[in-house]
């Protein structure tokens, strides 16, 4: 008799605790509705339709797969989707290596980190619109600081930088790089800190030199850090957009323009909302495959490591 | 307990989230309510809704002006229909699409809407937005091409209707630094000129090295409104001068698309004369108060910027120097001795749901049409009417020297003298639609190559043609 009141009273307790939790999870999931899932369903439907949105909701016009396959005909969507592939490719890994090798040498071998720590961070929360314009003036192709430079140093033809078709995005990847180091370099001198000083003492009475530390024991302890890192730069890289805006407006010809800012031009320039919309579900499942992908991998490795850890 | 503090806590985020999201049907924030204007109590009473006091209506009227040159506007309307009609002046933050798009989207009431672009306006007006307005043409007995002139009225026609009035036509002229050619000892330019007086100016203009140098002019390519890489086209093919005869291809692979683009390129990049692309973007003269900032201060002669451009003679847009002494000019054309030059428009539309249709009329009608002066005027614009006569031009100008700010360093004879002179203006708005998009798109990303060098002028248009003919074609058959 007592078990059961008892067991009736806690299952009571529970059902009240969930209920709490529901409202508390319920608020945010009501704005989570109302402000991600509700508009990311919506651009789903409206890839579907031709839509001026000035226009009302009455005029949304229906045109199946139209916006999809028209997409792949579209050579200024296709050079920004490799243009944003690229951007990825030169920006993420360039970031993270060099936030590896400053992180390190921050952590173990300089006086005054907090004081250089706070430098290399101080990129990460300036203005991408004020850090743009004095990133377009230094790398100005007639007068600019870094041309008078190499000119100085005898390179006689310098890059033309955001001006030359064939370097504009490599520039925007340094901009990408110099902006987004600081922030690496906190994390990734965050995932130092959890590093076991036994490990590096036990490799020194094993004889191992600062490279191998470095190889195998630094790199795989922040296998966890970098994966972070890599995932959410990645999907930053992909979501580029203002130094795009700002410096280059996706320039010359096309050779600057990346997905965002184009979905950007489709959607508010010319009010093609419909296409826009589709456009922007190529970004989301680009990002997710990529993602997803990503999870696999690295799941598949902690799956083996595992089993050789069981052998 | 733990359980009633969440409970609370959860009630009060729900009624403080109820709170910002409520009273959309009583009181509606507005532009105006950051801007200047009064704020509306409730847009009901306030939007079309009969005012207690003296059973006058209000109209909404949005625009990007600076709210503190709005006042005269306000009252001289107030005035004039005093008892029916009073305007509030509804601060938008600027012209862009995206803005204007939102205001139009959000379910305000607005009974006018202004805009610079005639690609927006054909387009919002072909989605239904805007309402046609002939009927009030017929009403008032006018002819569309007898109040605006022919060449603003082919572009403004969209099918046989007209969905906007013209209050201003921007006419490109030339803005020079007669302090520098009276230092370098080169003649003032002088109207009729052609353009290889405009070249040999630019040269002769040209001085210095690296940082140093002073370049004879300043042209902004870049923008997509102005059209200068093609100016030469314009003045001699008049508007629409990019399409053939029954718009279903381009003409970019004329004669004389090259011949202009060929020129503006050279002057750029063979004759080193007028400031480089990258230098442009860098240093914001690709905006029109940057290019007179630019001007003034000594770093080009001569630039390209439409006739508004001595407002920025002001001191609020920056210390003008001492000794600045400012003259315009007419554009030159090709074989000189005729007076052509091309303009855009900006424009004022009543959108479908307006508050009162008949309103909405009496106040375009008196911004653009029966009192220029205080729209147009103020903004130091050129008005989209045709002048009766040059007098009242003149009187127009005058009036408007008077009643703006001070251009300090500006001739402001020649000024008036240049202003009210006899023009063929050709306007380089486009309303013509299909593919239009794209070809924008194709001609800001193919003509910047150009410049910068990457391409040659024969390339460069010959890629610009197949483009915009394909997308002509495929709009055309969807």
């Amino acid at each position: 008799m007592n078990s059961t009141k008892l067991r009736r009273g806690k299952s009571l307790a529970r059902r009240r605790e969930n209920i709490a939790g529901w409202l508390f999870i319920g608020l945010n999931f009501l704005g989570y509705i109302a402000f991600k899932l509700a508009p990311l369903v919506f651009a789903g439907v409206l890839s579907f339709t031709k839509w001026n949105f000035t226009s009302g909701m009455k005029n949304i016009k229906w045109v199946g797969l139209k916006n999809y396959m028209d997409m792949f005909k579209d050579e200024a969507f296709l050079t920004s989707l490799m243009n944003t592939i690229v951007y990825s490719l030169i920006m993420v890994p360039v970031a993270i290596f060099l936030a590896l090798i400053f992180a390190v040498i921050l952590d173990k071998y300089v006086y005054g980190k907090g004081v250089l720590r706070l430098a290399f961070y101080l990129p990460y929360i300036s203005s991408m619109i004020a850090v743009s314009l004095v990133w377009m003036i230094l790398f100005l192709p007639t007068n600019g600081p870094v041309n008078q430079i190499l000119t100085s140093l005898g390179v006689e033809n310098p890059p033309r930088w955001f001006n030359g078709s064939s370097t504009s995005l490599l520039s925007m990847a340094i901009v990408g790089v110099w902006q987004r180091l600081g922030y690496n370099i906190i994390i990734v001198l965050a995932g130092l800190q959890g590093i076991s000083a036994s490990l590096y003492e036990a490799s020194d009475i094993d004889g191992a030199n600062v490279v191998q530390k470095f190889l195998y024991i630094t790199i795989p302890s922040l296998s966890s850090t970098l994966f972070f890192l890599t995932m959410i730069s990645f999907i930053n890289s992909f979501q580029v957009f203002t130094p795009v805006k700002v410096i280059t407006q996706g320039g010359p010809g096309y050779s600057s323009s990346v997905l965002v800012y184009y979905i950007y031009q489709k959607a508010f320039q010319y009010s093609e909302l419909g296409y826009a919309s589709a456009l922007s579900w190529v970004l989301f499942a680009l990002v997710f495959v990529f993602s997803f992908s990503r999870m696999i991998v690295d799941y598949m490795g902690s799956v083996k490591q595992r089993k050789g850890g069981t052998k | 307990m733990k359980k009633v503090m969440a409970f609370l806590l959860a009630l009060s985020t729900a009624l403080s989230l109820g709170a910002c999201g409520g009273g959309g049907g009583n009181t509606q924030s507005t532009p105006a309510d950051s801007g200047s204007t009064a704020s509306v109590e409730s847009s009901q009473d306030s939007a079309g809704g009969e005012n207690a006091e003296g059973g006058e209506k209000t109209l909404r009227m949005y625009a990007w002006t600076n709210e503190k040159v709005m006042p005269p506007f306000v009252e001289a309307f107030n005035e004039k229909y005093k008892g029916q009609y009073k305007v509030e002046y509804c601060y938008i933050p600027g012209a862009d699409t995206l803005t204007i798009n939102t205001a139009l989207a959000s379910g305000e009431a607005i009974d006018v809407m202004t805009q610079a672009s005639a690609f927006d306006m054909a387009d919002r007006a072909y989605a239904g937005t805007y309402l046609g307005l002939k009927k009030f043409f017929d009403q008032e007995g006018w002819t569309y091409d007898g109040v605006f002139g022919s060449s603003i009225e082919s572009i403004q026609n969209l099918d046989g209707e007209y969905y906007s009035l013209p209050y201003g036509k921007s006419t490109q002229l030339i803005w020079y630094n007669k302090a520098m050619s009276d230092a370098a000892g080169v003649p003032y330019p002088e109207p009729g000129w052609s353009w290889d007086d405009f070249r040999s100016t630019c040269i002769a203009m040209t001085s210095g090295e690296g940082s140093e140098k002073v370049y004879g002019a300043s042209i902004d390519f870049d923008a997509e409104g102005d059209l200068y890489w093609c100016m030469m086209a314009f003045q001699e093919k008049g508007a629409f001068a990019y399409y053939n005869d029954d718009f279903t291809a381009t003409a970019f692979t004329d004669d004389i698309f090259k011949q202009s683009l060929r020129f503006f390129s050279d002057l750029m990049l063979v004759d080193k004369c007028i400031v480089p692309i990258e230098e442009m973007k860098a240093f914001g003269y690709t905006n029109d108060t940057q290019n007179i900032i630019g001007l003034y201060n000594g770093k080009f002669a001569m630039c390209f910027v439409p006739d508004y451009g001595y407002q920025y003679l002001e001191k609020s847009f920056g210390e003008v120097p001492e000794g600045a002494d400012i003259g315009v000019v007419d554009m030159p054309t090709l074989s000189g001795g005729k007076n052509v030059t091309t303009c855009y428009t900006s424009t004022a539309s009543i959108p479908t749901f307006c508050t009162d249709e008949q309103g909405a009329w009496e106040l375009i009608k008196f911004m653009c049409i029966e009192n220029t002066e205080y729209f147009a005027g103020i903004k130091c614009m050129t008005p989209g009417i045709e002048f009766e006569s040059p007098e009242k031009a003149r009187e127009f100008y005058t009036w408007m020297f008077e009643h703006t700010d001070e251009k300090v360093g500006l001739d402001h004879e020649m000024a008036l003298d240049v202003l009210t002179h006899e023009r063929q203006l050709v306007s380089v708005d486009n309303t013509y639609m299909p593919g239009q998009g794209k070809l924008i798109e194709a001609m800001k990303a193919e003509i910047a190559l150009v410049f910068n060098g990457e391409s040659s002028v024969d390339d460069c248009l010959t890629k610009l043609k197949t483009v915009s003919d394909n997308a002509i074609a495929d709009a055309l058959k969807s």
